[in-house]
């Protein structure tokens, strides 16, 4: 067995640095690969930030208290509390 | 021997002469281009993969004191071009999604033949439509636009950001350094299809804005903006301002002016309206000023709460100005002097006093000086150096007259009434450094004063309309003619109302200035109504509910809805119209004594239903 490998030291040599020269191309794919997934789950999760905060904006528009107020007034028919609408617990 | 190419020798030798000049070219150019070239062929060579470009930080957001969101940032696009790249034959098209002039657009990109802006602050949608074009010469760059979802209503103490990210008025600009953050800058490496290749670097990490919280509560600041309108839109005023302070600790929780200003749309305002009246103009106090000349009066040790001064029937000749009261006195006490207002009364305590103690308290009282709340534009007051106060000078300022003061001096003179003598500077941001409050005054003397602003508010008083039912106002109510630009006194007028409430334990000081009116021009029945708007609304708001009344058997609720009683079954007649009043009382047999019309704000006695048929009952409306 060793005296075979002997015999055809070059040929092993050869397909050794064959092997170390694919994983190299291979481990260099596997890099760009994971550096485009990481872009890509970075442009979402800016993506998902920037809807958030277009969201918390929109809710605060909503939630602001004037708009709230003329909802109540228009809509509701509520307005404050008039002094004969005060009672005892 | 000749050269022949019949001979394959010669041949084969000129071949080889031709090949190896050829060799001898790839070598030359070899070492150009890895020796003498290597340098700027390197630098080129990294230009195309590696790519250096601005991270811009977020900017923080702002708050209010309920974490409530009142500035935020809100992705947008912005549309750059390289002018000389675009194709004459897209710009029409390009024109039409940006919604401009082709005449106008082929016209900049001419004049432009490098890089500029063609839109910034676009909506994302509208930005991938110009994408999807895919015009040469024509990028889509990531953009902010600043949004300020309460608009108006607080658009003058936040201000606005300009395009380049940075505040410019209000709260944006004084706190822009924290707000903004700073931008950072990233080189990546690309492949040819642009995707980003391991091994990029921050040459400088963005930091992030820091968020701010406000002292402002979102609901007090609605309260008075609305109110503010109501008075201003009802006494057809130029305008106003109104400040809701927590007299404990000095936060502002409300500042609202009037006209209005959207943040949101700051260019379509003029500058002149951009500017934060509460904080930026200076008024005459006018009779807002007297409890401060009663408390120098207090302090100088000649005078006690009960002391009579006489007010010489509403006339008083000091040097060669004659003083006039509106309503002309006699002997008053000091509660009565400022329930009267009487100018008289006060120019004659503000020369006993003297210049010196009166223009220290001023000072003391943050009067002289800017109040340190931070704002850009703050005006200081303006008030001469005692040495150049002469009788009248002394005489007039006792009573409010040549001082002029900002919305905000006068608030927060109020808070050192409202906080037992102690001065606490103005706070706008929640988590500033509070220094420690300093004593003006004992806290005798705030009390009493207090008490006596109460009484200013009370039947007798000039502040009746500023009492919200079932709490108990100590105010002041102020009408000062407007100066003119000659230097004289125009006849115009601003009407004021400052004061604490609840009378007992304040928990607000409201100040509410309104320019100009043309209904009434008295504080008292123009800036008193917005104080009680506020009051009424902000106090149940805060959880400090109305005081019980006599024959209550404990704190009054709200009623909503199908809870409300029928107006018989309460034990008073606050809030009723003068025909409901009238016909309450007549159903019991009372007899009803009423002044002024409108809608009851006081009763005599507090609760009738103990009386017996034939009583009378006394009620005051207002208008």
């Amino acid at each position: 067995m060793l005296s075979h490998l002997q015999e055809n030291r070059w040929w092993v040599a050869a397909a050794v640095m064959l092997l170390f020269a694919a994983s190299q191309v291979w481990l260099a794919y596997l890099r760009n690969d994971q550096s485009l997934r990481m872009q890509q789950l970075a442009s979402e999760q800016q993506s998902l930030q920037q809807e958030l905060q277009k969201l918390n904006l929109e809710l605060a528009s909503l939630a602001n208290p004037e708009r709230l107020r003329q909802l109540a007034n228009d809509e509701l028919g509520m307005a404050p509390p008039k002094p004969q609408q005060v009672v005892r617990p | 021997m000749s050269f022949s190419l019949e001979r394959p020798q010669q041949r084969l030798q000129l071949v080889a002469a031709v090949l190896a000049l050829l060799f001898m070219a790839l070598v030359v150019r070899a070492v150009d281009l890895h020796w003498w070239q290597a340098g700027k062929l390197q630098a080129r060579a990294e230009k195309q993969r590696l790519r250096q470009f601005p991270v811009a930080a977020p900017r923080g957001q702002i708050f209010d004191a309920h974490g409530r969101l009142l500035a935020g940032t809100a992705s947008a696009a912005a549309v750059a071009a390289i002018g000389s790249d675009v194709p004459a034959d897209r710009v029409g098209p390009l024109a039409r999604a940006l919604g401009r002039s082709e005449s106008q657009l082929r016209q900049h990109l001419r004049r432009h033949a490098g890089f500029s802006w063609l839109a910034r602050q676009l909506d994302p949608e509208v930005a991938a439509q110009i994408e999807a074009l895919k015009i040469p010469g024509v990028r889509i760059e990531q953009d902010w636009r600043r949004v300020h979802p309460a608009g108006p209503q607080i658009g003058h103490l936040l201000g606005f950001v300009g395009i380049d990210g940075h505040g410019l008025e209000g709260v944006e600009l004084a706190m822009d350094k924290r707000l903004a953050g700073s931008d950072g800058f990233k080189q990546l490496q690309r492949d040819a299809r642009r995707n980003e290749l391991p091994g990029s670097l921050w040459l400088r990490e963005p930091k992030p804005g820091a968020n701010i919280a406000l002292t402002i509560d979102a609901t007090i600041q609605n309260i008075a903006y609305a109110a503010l309108y109501e008075a201003v839109q009802s006494q057809r005023a130029s305008g106003g301002s109104v400040i809701v302070m927590r007299p404990s600790d000095g936060a502002v929780l409300a500042m609202a002016n009037w006209p209005g200003f959207n943040p949101n749309d700051y260019r379509n305002y003029r500058a002149v309206d951009w500017r934060n009246r509460a904080v930026t103009d200076l008024f005459e106090p006018g009779s807002t000023l007297k409890p401060f000349t009663v408390a120098a009066a207090l302090a100088s040790d000649r005078w006690r709460a009960d002391s009579r001064i006489y007010c010489e029937n509403g006339k008083f000749k000091v040097a060669n100005r004659m003083i006039h009261d509106v309503h002309p006195e006699g002997w008053l006490t000091l509660s009565g002097m400022l329930a009267k207002s009487s100018n008289v009364g006060a120019a004659k305590l503000g020369l006993d006093v003297g210049a010196k103690p009166l223009y220290t308290m001023l000072g003391d009282l943050g009067l002289t000086r800017r109040s340190g709340i931070g704002l850009r534009g703050e005006a200081s007051g303006m008030v001469l150096p005692p040495e150049r106060w002469g009788p009248v000078e002394t005489a007039n300022i006792a009573f409010g007259q040549g001082i002029a003061i900002t919305p905000l001096q006068l608030a927060t003179a109020f808070c050192v009434l409202a906080n037992d003598g102690l001065y606490q500077s103005p706070r706008l941001v929640q988590e500033s450094a509070r220094p420690f409050a300093r004593r003006v005054m004992s806290p005798t003397i705030a009390h009493t004063v207090l008490k006596m602003l109460a009484e200013a508010t009370g039947p007798d008083g000039t502040g009746l309309l500023a009492n919200p039912p079932g709490y108990k106002v100590a105010g002041k109510t102020g009408t000062a003619q407007r100066p003119d630009p000659k230097g004289g006194y125009s006849e115009s007028y601003t009407a004021v109302f400052a004061g604490a409430v609840p009378a007992e334990k304040p928990e607000l000081v409201i100040v509410a200035v309104v320019d100009e009116p043309k209904r009434s021009i008295f504080g008292g029945t123009v800036a008193a109504p917005v104080f009680r708007t506020i009051a009424a609304a902000a106090l149940p708001y805060l959880g400090i509910l109305p005081k019980s009344q006599p024959g209550d058997a404990g704190p009054l609720q709200v009623a909503s809805g199908s809870n409300v009683p029928a107006a018989s079954s309460t034990p008073s007649l606050y809030g009723q119209s003068l025909r409901e009043a009238r016909r309450n009382t007549a159903t019991l047999g009372l007899r009803l004594n009423t002044h002024g019309s409108g809608w009851v704000v006081r009763q005599e006695p507090l609760a009738h239903n103990d009386l017996a048929a034939g009583q009378v009952v006394e009620v005051w409306l207002d208008e």
